[in-house]
């Protein structure tokens, strides 16, 4: 909290030293309420944003010891920084026992220097200290000019952070090709590592120890289902690796890949929605292989983007850039590739529209493009120091009422612990922080509009009452009691759902399409995170397509797939839906060979057995080299032949 | 050779610990039982890396010291870092008698490690940095920490 955005507050009853005070606080272009009256402080206290409360201890009609006491119950020390002041109660017993109880920084005895009045202004000003860790870190969307040492210093500053903010750490350190460890502790104090070698990622370790091999090497085409049960069933102590390459099944080449594919799988189930801690430990690490190299960790970084990041995390991460427009970096013009990549690619002329001078808030209001997607797009481009925002102008009257009227708009219809949760998510600061949070908040409010603003100036001293009101309810024992009720309400809505999405499955293997996609639409309204919701949604749309709108339906599918989690791809029934996909497509071998691999991986599929029936009556068509599977084709070369 | 050392050394009831180098996958503390001791000093300053999976050894390994008094000593930045953030990194019963703040002069981009020690630069109360820490040319130092996160383990 700058000085300049907040105000002083000076209760004293003497009005020559307190007229002093104000004459001089004025010239220093310091706002300040100076005044006699407890009430009038307390109730300024609750409009305004205030940084230094200056009190007498002996006020006509209260005990200003018990005011700033009762005060500090309210405004914690990071927020507020109380000085007393006396001229008669001066012996040392009393100071010592006036400044703790009303958690004082300062016990002035009158009379005393201009000076020190304003030594207290302007320590509120140093306390406004650099910005939160977590802001400095995404100023590193734009690189230039920030060396190795300033990307891992800032990594290094954090601590808790939310595991959305993983996918962006993992970049810088990757692109800075730092070597060490990155060491996570989750809410329940689980330890999870990744490690670094010259900015190749050579190690994850996570706490579920499935190693997934079986299933990666199936669905990799490297395996056949027989081949992996014989290697199963040979008695020896040797690892499953090394039997199948010494029994000729599996190159070592290709078993790396699968490997790598592995380790892919456990990166991508480091990226939860919920606060973690971290540090980074720097030292050398051998280069080990499997590895992933810098051009592979991009693939992941857009599937994590797409797939696991939320709207509702998106939206109250970029509140900060609000009024940031975005622009291109010198680094654009040398990554055309990844252009090419669906979160770009399948938003037409997203480039040109996103650089076109308009804020982020413009841009979003303008709804070219869904508000997700483009979130999404815009996530994934910042992350790879493509585009960043520029320094964000001083919004004018109106573009502050719309972004007020915003924030409002999150907090209508909802309580005081939904709105501190909000407050967590736009502050990007865990809420056991409450203190930072609302600190953060704060900043994020702005200075104080004039009154003569007055929608503005009202709706900003609405925001600000409604954040302290959460803030006090955060810090209350209220707040435990209500997320239980709150947690009950959701678990109810998770098994409704679930039940749900339960029967929708049913009916898709009855090829019901059209009833499977309703389900589906209502179990995603009242829990839009379960499990393999987008792979599903993808079935029930291929079933319900519309030949006289194929490449709109097509199009839906293609979101919906790339919203699917990298974990979530190594199944049966994603391969199945890749099927129905590439026969939607035209592509009947990719299709064919998509159905086989799910029946490879689970041999009672019968829808998949039926689609091969079907596909195998038709004459089939030439694989598409250019579109077909990546995995597919590299798996055929690595394949040992039989 | 290993990448790692634990020297114990037991005389009576207190127990002197030296580890150093490696701490990750490969370190097998096992034989290092630390159970019978009532007081235990850890000397760490040797430590070169520490990863998740060193760091659940480890707690597993501190834990077998039971209610014995654990004292850390010469706690390089990246233990200093773990007991910050990884419950029972430090057990409860433990303290921590001397830790090292790294320095960074900004202009020749020196970096040097000043050790910290209970009763002189910091007290359960807080902090009392050296007034003026120089280089080898005599530039003045830095603290290249974030305090508020650095000494978090102080006031635990």
């Amino acid at each position: 909290m700058a000085v300049s955005d907040s105000k002083i507050i000076i209760l004293e009853d003497d009005q020559a030293l307190a007229r002093a005070w104000g004459q001089l606080l004025e010239r220093e272009g310091i706002q300040a309420l100076i005044t006699s009256k407890p009430d009038e402080a307390r109730d300024y206290l609750g409009r305004h944003r205030v940084s230094t409360l200056f009190v007498d201890c002996l006020l006509p009609t209260e005990n200003g010891v018990d005011f700033a006491q009762s005060i500090r119950q309210q405004f914690p020390k990071e927020i507020l920084d109380i000085v007393l002041m006396s001229g008669i109660f001066t012996d040392q017993s009393f100071v010592k026992e006036s400044l703790r109880s009303a958690g004082a920084i300062a016990f002035l005895k009158k009379p005393f220097a201009n000076e020190e009045l304003l030594r207290y202004v302007k320590r509120a000003e140093t306390r406004a200290e650099g910005p939160h860790p977590r802001k400095v870190l995404y100023q590193l969307f734009n690189r230039q000019g920030a060396s190795a040492r300033d990307k891992r210093k800032a990594i290094e500053a954090l601590e808790d952070i939310h595991g959305f903010d993983l996918p962006f750490i993992y970049e810088i350190l990757v692109e800075s090709r730092l070597s060490g460890h990155l060491n996570i502790v989750a809410d329940k104090g689980e330890v999870s590592g990744i490690s670094f070698a010259d900015g190749d990622i050579v190690g994850v370790d996570i706490a579920d120890k499935s190693t997934y091999i079986g299933k990666l090497l199936i669905e990799s085409g490297f395996l056949l289902r027989e081949d992996l049960d014989d290697a199963l069933n040979i008695k020896s102590t040797k690892k499953l690796g090394e039997r199948l390459i010494q029994g000729n099944l599996v190159s070592p080449h290709g078993f790396d890949i699968v490997l790598s594919n592995q380790m892919s799988i456990r990166l991508s189930r480091t990226i939860v929605d919920q606060n973690v801690k971290v540090n980074f430990v720097m030292t050398e690490v051998e280069k080990t292989s499997p590895s992933i190299s810098r051009e592979l960790f991009e693939n992941f970084l857009h599937d994590w983007v797409a797939s696991k990041i939320t709207t509702e995390w998106f939206r109250a991460h970029f509140m900060q850039w609000a009024n940031a427009r975005v622009v291109k970096t010198a680094s654009f013009d040398l990554r055309p590739e990844v252009l090419r990549r669906p979160l770009v690619a399948n938003l037409d002329g997203v480039i040109d529209k996103i650089t076109a001078g308009q804020t982020l808030t413009e841009l979003i209001d303008s709804k070219i493009f869904p508000e997700h997607t483009l979130y999404k797009s815009l996530h994934f481009l910042l992350t790879l120091g493509l585009i960043s925002f520029d320094e964000g102008r001083v919004l004018n009257s109106q573009e502050r009422l719309k972004l007020m009227r915003k924030m409002m708009q999150q907090f209508t219809n909802k309580n005081r612990l939904e709105i501190f949760d909000l407050m967590s998510k736009m502050t990007s600061l865990p809420e056991s922080q409450s203190d930072q949070v609302y600190k953060e908040y704060l900043t994020l409010l702005g200075s104080e509009p004039p009154v003569t603003e007055k929608e503005l100036y009202g709706l900003y001293g609405q925001l600000l009452q409604i954040g302290k009101g959460a803030y006090d309810f955060a810090r209350s024992g209220n707040r435990d009691k209500m997320k239980e009720e709150l947690m009950k309400g959701e678990v109810e809505m998770k098994l409704k759902a679930s039940t749900l999405f339960d029967e929708a499955r049913n009916l898709l293997q009855k090829s019901q399409y059209k009833e499977a996609l309703a389900m589906i639409q209502k179990a995603a309204a009242l829990d839009p995170k379960i499990d393999k919701l987008h792979l599903y949604l993808a079935w029930a749309k291929l079933g319900t397509l519309d030949p006289k709108n194929r490449v709109q339906g097509i199009k839906e599918v293609d979101m919906d797939l790339m919203q699917i989690a990298p974990e979530d791809k190594f199944d049966s029934v994603y391969n199945f839906v890749m099927g129905l996909y590439s026969k939607a497509k035209g592509d009947s071998a990719a299709a064919r060979k998509a159905f086989e691999k799910a029946i490879a991986m689970d041999n009672s599929m019968i829808v998949a057995r039926r689609e091969l029936t079907v596909l195998s009556s038709t004459n089939t068509t030439k694989t598409d080299l250019l579109n077909s599977d990546l995995k597919s084709l590299v798996g055929s070369l690595f394949k040992k032949s039989r | 050779m290993s990448k790692y050392e634990i020297k114990v050394e037991k005389a009576g009831a207190n127990a002197n610990v030296v580890v150093s180098g490696v701490i990750d996958e490969d370190a097998d503390f096992k034989p290092y039982d630390l159970s019978g001791a009532t007081n235990i000093d850890l000397h760490l300053g040797n430590i070169k890396s520490i990863n998740s999976c060193g760091i659940r050894e480890w707690i597993k390994w501190i834990g077998t010291a039971g209610a014995a008094k654990v004292q850390y000593h010469e706690c390089p930045k990246i233990i200093v870092d773990q007991i910050n953030m990884v419950q029972g990194f430090l057990p409860s019963q433990g303290s921590v008698i001397s830790f090292y703040v790294p320095y960074y002069n900004d202009d020749s981009g020196s970096e040097k490690n000043v050790l910290f020690k209970y009763g002189q630069e910091f007290t359960e109360n807080g902090v009392k940095a050296p007034e003026a820490v120089t280089d080898e040319s005599g530039a003045p130092m830095e603290m290249d920490v974030v305090e508020a996160k650095y000494f978090k383990f102080i006031k635990k």
